[in-house]
């Protein structure tokens, strides 16, 4: 193979790909320092994923229950436009009166207790929801047994039911009133807050017979929601909101009190990795400066050194995301069986953005090594 | 025909009282084919000479011309040119610890951008005739000194370059290791026309050199 034949051969690609193999061989040369480095990184994007999981968990699963009513307004006590945190209150018969304006297909009345009980010595926080057996309002998705209580019956989140050690069968006093469970239901467990379902008489004895505190509303085909709501805001003490506005009223209360903190734990974290990225690809640009200095002796462009410094810290961070990404899988899923209060959710969308935003700040975090890189004097090469 | 021509090289390193000028005026000529031997005791300059000559220092004074062009002074074009026309030997072979012997040797013609394939192949052939092919793909921490410089070697001469610049190529080898190594420098540059330019205080070398110079002090004479 004489020289013309070599040169004729060479590629943009080629010297891409150079690049790229000496990164490759940078990171994983070293097998124990690169497993180091990728534990290290790994680590640091569980925790960012996890929390940013733990972060959309809190607040989808704050919304799920006005989200899951299917209903388009909300009739709530004037001046409330909250459901999770809000206490309202206004007279039953009022939901009749809604039930007959114009353009309302249906209503639902729902009375919703906020509280805490205690089961066998353990305090939990609960939202008491009472709705009418057979009508919309109670649980969407059973787990276990029935998800229509009668009489004395109560369904409760499963994760309650696993906290406080009680099972299908058993009977338990919730606000002084004996009842027995007949089914567990999934995806109710707000934020910490476990939703337990009982026939509406059950819970207006709790919060005052004849009161209710939510009422839902489904409009006929066609039917105006501005119309409706303008009617039944001109009913006494109560007022109409969408559907959509209580759960985003919701969210943001949510967001504000509890997935906030999270994030700032996320942040922290993603610092951390940042911290722990920077160093490891400083170490490694300090370690590998002799080879960065034969390179720029034997030849090798500004591109090539800089790029491969550049590709060195991409194929760290992808090791350490698809790391993390399992060891936060493998977190949810311990969390998930060992305590069912505090959930991660690891959405596709979610766990691609926060890669990619790690990815992104770990090449930010390259700028310290490329520099470094950069400084190299390709006359070292020349030391003993 | 002269392959490496430098006139008036000069190199001063600081300023005022304290400047030290490293090599002073400093005309020289390596023909193609030819091998030229330069000898010189420690801080005698040959080191700077030698960077300057490559290409990796810049000097004070004076110019280097490389198979008839002047050395560029934009870095980016500075470096093509190295690779494309210079093979460095050094003292302490600098072999890149993560890569094999093979991608080592095949590293110069990856950066000229060859394909992987083809680079490593012309890399193998060139191993093979040094007498390691059992040592491809042989960590360079699992190869003994001579083997290392004959890898070092192999990757000087892999991309054919018009210029080979050896830093005391035997200073870490024992003497048989070394004149070996010296066997495959002078033989390569005699067979492939390209000048060799080898400095080195070890004045036994001088048996494998067409001409011997001596630097003392940043000048050159004849010996």
């Amino acid at each position: 193979m004489d020289r013309d034949t070599l040169l004729g051969a060479t590629r943009w690609s080629g010297r891409a790909m150079a690049a790229l193999h000496i990164a490759w061989r940078n990171v994983t040369g070293e097998r124990r320092r690169w497993a180091v480095s990728t534990v290290a990184l790994g680590v640091a994007a569980m925790l960012v994923i996890f929390l940013e999981g733990t972060s959309r968990w809190i607040t989808s699963s704050s919304t799920a229950y006005v989200d899951h009513t299917g209903s388009q307004l909300i009739v709530a006590q004037r001046g409330i436009d909250d459901f999770l945190f809000a206490q309202s209150a206004f007279p039953e018969a009022t939901m009749a009166q809604v039930s007959h304006l114009s353009g309302v297909a249906a209503v639902s009345p729902v009375v919703g207790v906020n509280g805490v009980v205690s089961v066998r010595g353990t305090h939990l926080p609960v939202y008491l929801v009472g709705f009418n057996s057979g009508q919309p309002g109670g649980p969407w998705k059973l787990d276990a047994g029935s998800k229509q209580p009668h009489g004395s019956e109560v369904v409760l989140d499963r994760g309650f039911a696993r906290v406080a050690g009680v099972h299908i069968g058993d009977s338990l006093t919730l606000f002084g009133h004996k009842l027995r469970i007949v089914g567990t239901s999934a995806e109710t467990d707000a934020a910490g807050d476990f939703f337990l379902f009982v026939p509406l008489d059950v819970a207006e004895s709790i919060g005052g017979v004849g009161t209710v505190s939510y009422g839902l509303v489904w409009l006929q085909p066609g039917a105006s929601a501005r119309d409706v709501t303008s009617q039944i805001d001109q009913l006494p003490g109560v007022h109409a909101v969408a559907r959509q506005q209580v759960a985003a009223n919701d969210h943001a209360m949510i967001t504000t009190s509890f997935a906030q903190p999270v994030q700032v734990l996320a942040v922290v974290g993603l610092i951390a990795g940042v911290l722990i990225a920077g160093i490891v690809l400083y170490t490694a640009a300090v370690e590998h400066s002799r080879d960065y200095s034969v390179l720029k002796a034997i030849g090798a462009g500004a591109g090539i050194v800089y790029g491969s410094a550049l590709l060195q810290s991409i194929v760290l961070s992808v090791f350490g995301v698809l790391l993390g990404w399992a060891l936060a899988t493998g977190l949810s899923a311990a969390f998930d069986a060992w305590d069912p209060v505090v959930e991660s959710r690891l959405d596709l969308d979610l766990v691609a953005a926060v890669s990619a935003l790690i990815v992104a700040v770990n090449l930010l975090a390259a700028l310290l090594p490329v520099r470094q890189v950069s400084r190299v004097d390709p006359q070292e090469v020349f030391k003993a | 025909m002269s392959v490496v021509v430098a006139h008036g090289l000069t190199k001063t390193f600081g300023a005022g009282v304290g400047a030290v000028t490293a090599v002073n005026d400093v005309d020289l000529s390596v023909n193609a084919g030819e091998v030229l031997l330069l000898i010189g005791p420690s801080g005698s300059g040959k080191t700077t000479l030698l960077s300057m000559l490559g290409g990796l220092l810049r000097p004070t004074r004076g110019s280097v011309w490389i198979g008839g062009r002047l050395l560029a002074a934009d870095p980016l074009q500075l470096a093509r040119q190295r690779l494309g026309t210079i093979g460095f030997v050094f003292q302490t072979f600098n072999l890149l610890p993560a890569f094999s012997a093979v991608e080592n040797v095949a590293l110069p013609l990856r950066l000229m951008g060859v394909p992987g394939r083809t680079a490593r192949q012309r890399a193998a052939e060139i191993l093979e005739a040094l007498g390691l092919r059992e040592r491809l793909s042989g960590s360079p921490r699992t190869l003994s000194g001579g083997e290392k410089q004959r890898v070092s070697l192999a990757r000087a001469l892999v991309a054919d370059p018009l210029l080979l610049l050896a830093d005391e190529p035997t200073a870490s080898l024992d003497t048989k290791a070394g004149r070996d190594a010296m066997d495959i420098l002078s033989s390569s540059a005699r067979r492939g026309r390209q000048a060799c330019l080898v400095v080195t205080h070890d004045t036994r070398l001088a048996d494998f050199a067409d001409r011997v110079l001596q630097i003392e002090d940043g000048r050159i004479f004849s010996r």
